[in-house]
């Protein structure tokens, strides 16, 4: 992508808002996007797009109220006439307590870290040709796979952000995501789906190995059998941990959530809320992850820090604003998500729910295999399709690509179980954790798992 | 907006595509969210752009961008990539009647003539309406937004459509003894403040109260095979994510459960299961789709037998079945897809009295959460609350309810009673499908086996 005038507009908007003598503050998130996006069906290549997108969010706080007001596209009438919209809801508004813009200092950055040029100047027949070669690969494995989907996604991004409390900050980052959903069929019969993605910022995920994985697994779903009701342990990898375990814990610990007294955690910090040997850190810096950036949705430098240390509540995770009115530092944790179209930062989303920046849990040197050896009769989970409550840690769910587990070898893979529990009262529980690692996409995300054994859960058979 | 439009066919015409189609979109979005009567967001903004596929050599290319002054080059783009396919298979110019109309979703009372401060006031009310013994935290979501889609293609079909949609979602978390339980409730529409007047806010505050209040120190629902009722909600979840998905003719054809079953009995014949492009004020009022197709009723399965598919114009043709009206896009961003509309089954004979009478034992689930389906038939989806049901009568007893799986045919099979009272009770989520759709669903209350994922 090449530069952009945006941020030049921004600092002119900022700069004439901030004289406003009743404001006392003014921020400016601004987005460029070019993605690039090729995807198969039923064995074929079904579509290949390119879009452009730009646009901007305007946050305006006066006198103890906020307002927020957002367009696509980039001219200054727009973010002018944008900027009057926000200005208008916030002198509408009840004031709210400590609120207040973020952006303060000593801001690091090395773009390199999440910047690919390979990435920003992807080209069709490029993003054509590599979702062939998914396809030719996960064909090739077995010629009862079906490649039911493939997306591959590249896109290459310009944000910023521009405020009164004097940051002026734009990034570029890239994104890389091969998908592949395949399953194999056998006669009538037809194993179970199995979905397998990578996420990276930049160009260096093998898609091959990818395009493999899925495709054995899938022929491996033939095999399965339903196994019988009964209560067991249960091996979590990463994926299926996303939303059984990373979004509760994110939830749960979200400043606003235990302001607004709907956190499990709320009156738990200092206290132990999960088993000795798990630690869940935000590492806001890990290279390579589509989540790390080094400020946050507001423009607050991100940090690393332990949010659960050996089982121990250790902090809440804030913005600028629950950070004031809790009377603590602002952690850099306010995100932009847009849960509804999966982008981790979007323009049209206010900095004003705080989440884990990047959730991580420690690896250990235990292999999958070390952990499928402590099982005597339990599940190995590779995929959960469920709900979990998080207010309560209720969950229920299918697993998917998923294994009968007994005396510490994989007996076969199953179709048609079901497993459910309490998370909170399973992460007390937490029997070993894993050396492996996953990097799914969730609610508030993405996250590097590792795998983890849980004490037994309900498992439940069709 | 029409005349962007037509420059991009007539461009897209220079520059070698032997069909292409142009969209627009601008979406005027409002949001209010109310925590314990302090607002944590008030935004409201507008999102629009422009999108062009075309057809070069026998395949698409798409392109779409946000800047009305890179129309040219996104055309460029969108015949650079159709150029820029190898793949052997070749797409027809289908054969498609033109239309030129103007279209609006019926909006009595426009929310673009309700101020923040009124709908600050309306959040209030209904804040106040959750509040009790023990309720340690309300939350109250207020949105809009208006859709205005603009669409020409060369085969001269010109189209503007307006839509809107309206939703208020309430959850209350009550505190006992340190746990917490929350309920939720909603109302959502095609429309405008007029569907906040049918089903007003603070009811619906009043409802997730009660449920909240119901499922305090309740226990998790028994888990394994179970004889159930299904609320609205749910069998609308049932129409949508257990059936719907394998009736949608791309995963047809790709190897769903319903391929080669056309004429097949899949089903209790007390099923009739439709798609259809408006029901009422249902939240996925689609009279065109985004294909420039008019949207037609499919029925998926008549008295149990499979019946139809819902398709696009490549998938119609292919297939040698009648253009449905499937073709959505979320956004100006978004190519078409097969996506449902508003999905339910038909209404029966059964008053809910009846079917609780006739079932020996088992539970009433109550309250959609999310769900996912597999192409082989496969599917869950969670439920809010389960009441028991013992030698036919409702015991009294609540549950928290747990996700419920099984083969959506096998379930179908099963039924042996539906509820004559109709309702589209589905609309406030959105479907996920590599991009979000509005959709809704519903129908009559239905009586089924199915897997109960509780402990």
């Amino acid at each position: 992508m090449e530069g952009f005038n945006e941020q030049a507009l921004a600092e002119k908007i900022v700069s004439k808002w901030e004289k406003t003598s009743e404001i006392d503050g003014v921020e400016i998130f601004f987005s460029k996007t070019r993605s690039l996006q090729a995807t198969a069906e039923n064995n074929k290549i079904k579509d290949c797009q390119e879009s452009t997108e730009s646009g901007f969010g305007i946050r305006i706080v006066t006198k103890g109220r906020g307002g927020f007001a957002y367009a696509s596209g980039t001219n200054l009438e727009l973010l002018e006439g944008t900027a009057e919209r926000a200005y208008k809801i916030a002198k509408s508004t009840p004031k709210v307590e400590g609120l207040a813009i973020g952006g303060g200092g000593g801001v690091t950055y090395e773009q390199q870290a999440i910047f690919d040029p390979e990435l920003d100047q992807m080209q069709p027949d490029q993003i054509i040709s590599r979702t062939e070669e998914i396809l030719q690969t996960a064909q090739n494995v077995d010629s009862r796979v079906v490649v039911d989907n493939i997306l591959l996604r590249s896109s290459s991004s310009c944000d910023g952000i521009v405020s009164s409390s004097g940051l002026s900050f734009s990034f570029r980052s890239t994104a890389n995501l091969p998908l592949i959903f395949c399953a194999a069929n056998e006669g009538n019969k037809i194993g179970s789906f199995v979905e397998k993605y990578r996420l990276s910022t930049h160009n260096d995920i093998d898609i091959s190995e990818l395009a493999t994985d899925g495709a054995s697994l899938a022929v491996d779903g033939l095999k399965a059998l339903k196994c019988e009701e009964f209560t067991g342990s249960v091996i979590l990898t990463g994926h299926a941990l996303s939303s059984i375990l990373a979004w509760p814990i994110s939830f749960s610990v979200c400043a606003l959530n235990v302001q607004k007294q709907r956190s499990p955690f709320q009156d738990k910090l200092n206290e132990e809320v999960a088993a000795e040997i798990l630690t869940v850190r935000d590492s806001p810096n890990l290279e390579h992850s589509l989540s790390a950036f080094p400020i946050d949705g507001e423009g607050n430098p991100t940090q690393e820090k332990a949010i659960i240390e050996k089982g121990v509540l250790k902090t809440f995770v804030h913005t600028q604003t629950t950070a004031n009115r809790a009377q603590v530092s602002a952690t850099g944790n306010a995100t932009r998500l847009d849960a509804l179209s999966f982008k981790l930062r979007s323009y049209n989303v206010p900095p004003t729910m705080p989440f884990p920046i990047v959730l991580t849990i420690p690896r250990t040197r235990k292999s999958l295999e070390d952990l499928t050896a402590e099982v005597q009769k339990g599940l190995l989970v590779h995929r959960f399709s469920g709900n979990v409550v998080p207010e309560t840690g209720d969950f229920s769910g299918l697993v998917k690509q998923a294994y009968y587990v007994q005396n510490g070898e994989i007996k076969y893979p199953i179709k048609g179980t079901m497993i459910s529990g309490n998370i909170y009262k399973a992460l007390r529980g937490v029997i070993a954790v894993g050396g492996d690692l996953e990097t799914p996409m969730g609610y508030t995300g993405v996250y590097h798992l590792p795998s983890l054994l849980f004490p037994p859960l309900s498992i439940k058979s069709q | 907006m029409i005349e962007s439009l037509h420059t991009i066919i007539n461009k897209s015409r220079d520059l070698g595509a032997v069909f292409s189609e142009a969209r627009y979109l601008k979406r005027d979005l409002t949001r209010l969210i109310s925590q314990n009567n302090e607002f944590s967001e008030i935004k409201t903004g507008i999102i629009q752009g422009l999108g062009v596929r075309v057809i070069v050599n026998g395949r698409y290319g798409f392109a779409a961008t946000s800047s009305e002054s890179s129309l040219e080059q996104m055309v460029r783009q969108a015949i650079a990539i159709a150029k820029a396919r190898t793949d052997p298979q070749g797409i027809s110019i289908p054969e498609m009647p033109s239309h030129q109309e103007s279209i609006s979703a019926s909006v009595s009372k426009d929310p673009a003539d309700y101020s923040i401060e009124e709908k600050m006031n309306m959040l209030r009310n209904a804040e106040a309406a959750m509040q009790g013994k023990n309720v340690s935290s309300t939350r109250a979501i207020y949105q809009d937004f208006a859709d205005v889609r603009g669409f020409v293609n060369s085969a001269g079909t010109e189209l503007i459509i307006k839509d809107a949609k309206t939703e208020f979602i309430a959850t209350t978390v009550v505190k006992e003894d340190g746990q917490l339980s929350p309920g939720v409730a909603f109302v959502s529409g095609t429309g405008g403040m007029e569907i906040l007047e049918k089903k007003p806010p603070e009811d619906i505050a009043r409802k997730a109260l009660a449920e909240a209040c119901d499922l305090m120190g309740a226990p998790v629902v028994p888990g394994g095979s179970s004889r159930v009722v299904l609320d609205h909600e749910l069998v609308g979840l049932l129409a949508h994510e257990a059936v719907g998905h394998t009736a949608e003719a791309d995963w047809m054809e790709s190897g769903s459960f319903l391929k080669g079953k056309l004429g097949q009995k899949e089903a209790s014949e007390l099923i009739t299961l439709v798609d259809a492009p408006a029901v009422n004020n249902a939240s996925g009022w689609c009279i065109f789709d985004d294909e420039g197709t008019r949207g037609r009723e499919i029925r998926i399965i008549e008295n149990g037998i499979v019946n139809d598919f819902m398709n696009n114009l490549e998938l119609a043709e292919r297939l040698s079945l009648e253009p449905s009206g499937n073709a959505r896009a979320w956004s100006y961003q978004d190519i078409p897809i097969i996506r449902m509309r508003n999905t339910f089954i038909k209404s029966g004979d059964f008053s809910f009295e009846e079917l609780i009478a006739d079932t020996k034992n088992g539970f009433f689930l109550v309250g959609a959460e999310g769900g996912q389906a597999d192409k082989n038939g496969e599917f869950m989806f969670g439920t809010r609350k389960a009441l028991e049901i013992k030698n036919g009568e409702l015991s009294g007893k609540a549950f928290k309810g747990a996700s419920i799986s099984g083969n959506a045919f096998e379930v179908l099979k099963s039924v042996d009673g539906i509820g004559k009272d109709f309702k589209m009770d589905m609309g406030a989520g959105y479907c996920g499908k590599l991009q979000p759709a509005k959709v809704d669903g519903g129908g009559g209350m239905v009586r089924c086996s199915v897997l109960v994922g509780g402990t």
